[in-house]
C-alpha cells in the first residue's frame, strides 16, 4: 500500500474539527459526544460504532479523540496520547491534583519528567518546540499544585 | 421530552483549543471542542449538571485560566450558556437530504422516503466514516458526467479508482454500467462500501483493496478517479493504463486553481479533455483516450 496515497486520501476540504475524551469502548449519543458531532453533522450512530470497536482493548482509559469532518459531512477519526494532566498524575503518583492550586502542593514531579511528558505531548499541542511543550506542561502542573523540582523527587 | 442542557463555553484561536484543554483537564474538567475551520475559531465546552453549577463551573474556569494567560495567543472568552436537548442520535441527520445529483440521479440518505418521477434514478446511502456522500461538488461532478457519457455513449465496463464511501460504483450501476470494479487503499472503505451497496439494493461491483501503484485489475472503457491533484498527478502513468482504448477517464477532487497542472499533465500523456465542470472550488475533467 502506498503510504504517499494513504496519507493524502484523505486531504479533503477539511471544515471542522471536533475534539472529545471519551472512555474507551464507551462513546454513546448522549452530550458531550452527541451536541458536538450533532452540530458538525457527523453520523453520532456511525462513529459510536467505530470509536468503540477501536478502543475496546482499551477499557478504563479515558481517550482523546480528534474528529476530522470533511466538507460534505464525512469524517475520520484518530485517538491521542493521554492528557498532559493525566500523565503528571502519573508521574506524581497521586490519583488527583489540588483543591486549592497555588495554595497548596500536592506532589512533585523532576524537569526530566516534564520534559519526558513534553516530547509525548509536543505533537498534539501544536507546540512550536519541546521548550514550548515543556512550559505549557508546567502550566498544567501548576494548575494542578503539582511542583517542579530540578532534583530526584 | 424537551429540556435544557448547561454548558460552559470558551471561545479562542484555533491554535489555542488543545492548550484550552489541558488547562481545563489541569483543573479537573472534562473538556470537548469544535474547531471551525472556516471561521478560525474555536470553542471548548464543559458541561454543567444545572444551571448553577455551570456558573460555578464557569467562575473556577475564569479564575483557574488566569495562570495560562500567557501560554494562550489570545484571549479566551468564557461563558454559561443553555443549550436545547435534542434526541442526538437522530438530530445530526438534519444535515442530509435528498437532491437531485445529475440529470438522472436523485441521492437520497437512506432514512428519506422519495417517490422517483419518470427515469429518474434513486441512490440510497447512508452518510458514515468514508468520503463521498454526494453533497460535494467532486462526487457530484463525476455522477453528472457518468450519466451525461452513458446518455451519449451508452453504457460500458467501468473502473472507481479510489471508491471511499462506494457511491460512485453504485451510481455506475444504477445508470447501467457493467461489469463495475472498484478499488481503495483503505480498508474501511471497502467495509463501507459493501454496506451502502447493500442499503442502496446494488450488486454486482466487484470490490477490492489497491492503491493506485499497485492495482492489477483489468483496463475499463470508463475510469473514475476522484481522489486528489497531488495523487492524480504523482500516478498519472498508471492512472492512464487502467482506461480500455478508446475510452474515458474522468478525473475529480482538484482544486479549480490546481486544475490546469492536471490538464497539462494528462494532456501531455495523450489525454483528450472533453468536458469540465467547476462546482464551488472544485473543478473536475472528462478525457477521451
Amino acid at each position: 500500500m502506498s503510504c504517499k496515497w494513504k496519507k493524502v486520501n484523505m486531504a479533503k476540504k477539511v471544515v471542522g474539527e471536533v475534539r472529545l475524551q471519551i472512555p474507551a469502548g464507551a462513546a454513546n449519543p448522549a452530550p458531550p459526544v452527541g451536541p458536538s458531532l450533532g452540530q458538525a453533522g457527523v453520523n453520532i450512530m456511525e462513529f459510536c460504532k467505530q470509536f468503540n470497536a477501536a478502543t475496546q482493548s482499551q477499557a478504563g482509559l479515558v481517550i482523546p479523540v480528534v474528529i476530522t469532518v470533511y466538507q460534505d459531512r464525512s469524517f475520520t477519526f484518530i485517538t491521542k496520547s493521554p492528557p498532559a494532566a493525566v500523565l503528571l498524575k502519573k508521574a506524581a503518583n497521586i490519583a488527583s491534583g489540588a483543591k486549592m492550586p497555588g495554595r497548596e502542593v500536592v506532589a512533585k514531579v523532576t524537569r526530566k519528567d516534564l520534559e519526558s511528558i513534553a516530547e509525548t505531548k509536543k505533537k498534539d499541542l501544536n507546540a512550536r518546540s519541546l521548550e514550548a511543550a515543556v512550559k505549557i506542561i508546567a502550566g498544567t502542573a501548576r494548575s494542578m499544585g503539582i511542583e517542579v523540582v530540578d532534583e530526584e523527587k | 421530552m424537551s429540556s435544557t442542557i448547561h454548558v460552559v463555553e470558551l471561545e479562542s484561536n484555533l491554535d489555542d483549543v488543545p492548550l484550552v484543554e489541558e488547562a481545563l483537564l489541569a483543573l479537573g474538567f472534562d473538556p470537548s471542542s469544535y474547531s471551525n475551520k472556516e471561521t478560525g475559531r474555536g470553542t471548548t465546552y464543559v458541561l454543567g449538571a444545572d444551571e448553577q453549577d455551570a456558573k460555578r463551573i464557569c467562575a473556577e474556569i475564569q479564575s483557574g485560566l488566569a495562570d495560562w494567560e500567557e501560554i494562550f495567543s489570545d484571549s479566551v472568552i468564557c461563558r454559561s450558556v443553555e443549550m436545547a436537548e435534542e434526541d442526538w442520535s437522530q438530530s445530526w441527520k438534519r444535515h442530509f437530504h435528498v437532491f437531485k445529483a445529475s440529470e438522472r440521479l436523485v441521492v437520497k440518505p437512506s432514512w428519506e422516503t422519495y417517490d422517483a418521477k419518470d427515469g429518474e434514478l434513486v441512490l440510497a446511502l447512508d452518510p458514515g466514516m468514508c468520503f463521498g456522500t454526494g453533497y460535494h461538488g467532486t462526487t457530484m461532478a463525476c455522477l453528472q458526467f457518468m450519466d451525461e457519457l452513458a446518455m451519449e455513449h451508452g453504457t460500458c465496463s467501468f473502473l472507481d479508482a479510489g471508491c471511499g464511501s462506494g457511491i460512485l460504483s453504485i451510481g455506475a450501476r444504477l445508470l447501467g454500467y457493467d461489469p463495475c470494479d472498484a478499488f481503495d487503499n483503505d480498508p474501511q472503505c471497502i467495509t463501507t462500501s459493501r454496506e451502502n451497496m447493500e442499503i442502496a439494493g446494488v450488486e454486482g461491483v466487484n470490490l477490492s483493496i489497491a492503491d493506485l501503484a499497485s492495482y492489477e485489475g483489468k483496463p475499463r472503457k470508463l475510469v473514475v478517479a476522484n481522489i486528489l491533484a497531488v495523487v492524480l498527478d504523482a500516478y498519472a502513468e498508471a492512472v492512464i493504463t487502467y482506461v480500455e482504448r478508446p475510452g474515458h477517464l474522468i478525473l475529480s477532487g482538484i482544486l479549480t486553481e490546481q486544475y490546469e497542472g492536471i490538464l497539462s499533465r494528462y494532456t501531455a500523456l495523450g489525454c483528450r479533455e472533453i468536458g469540465r465542470k467547476t462546482i464551488k472550488e472544485w473543478t473536475s475533467g472528462c478525457f477521451k483516450l
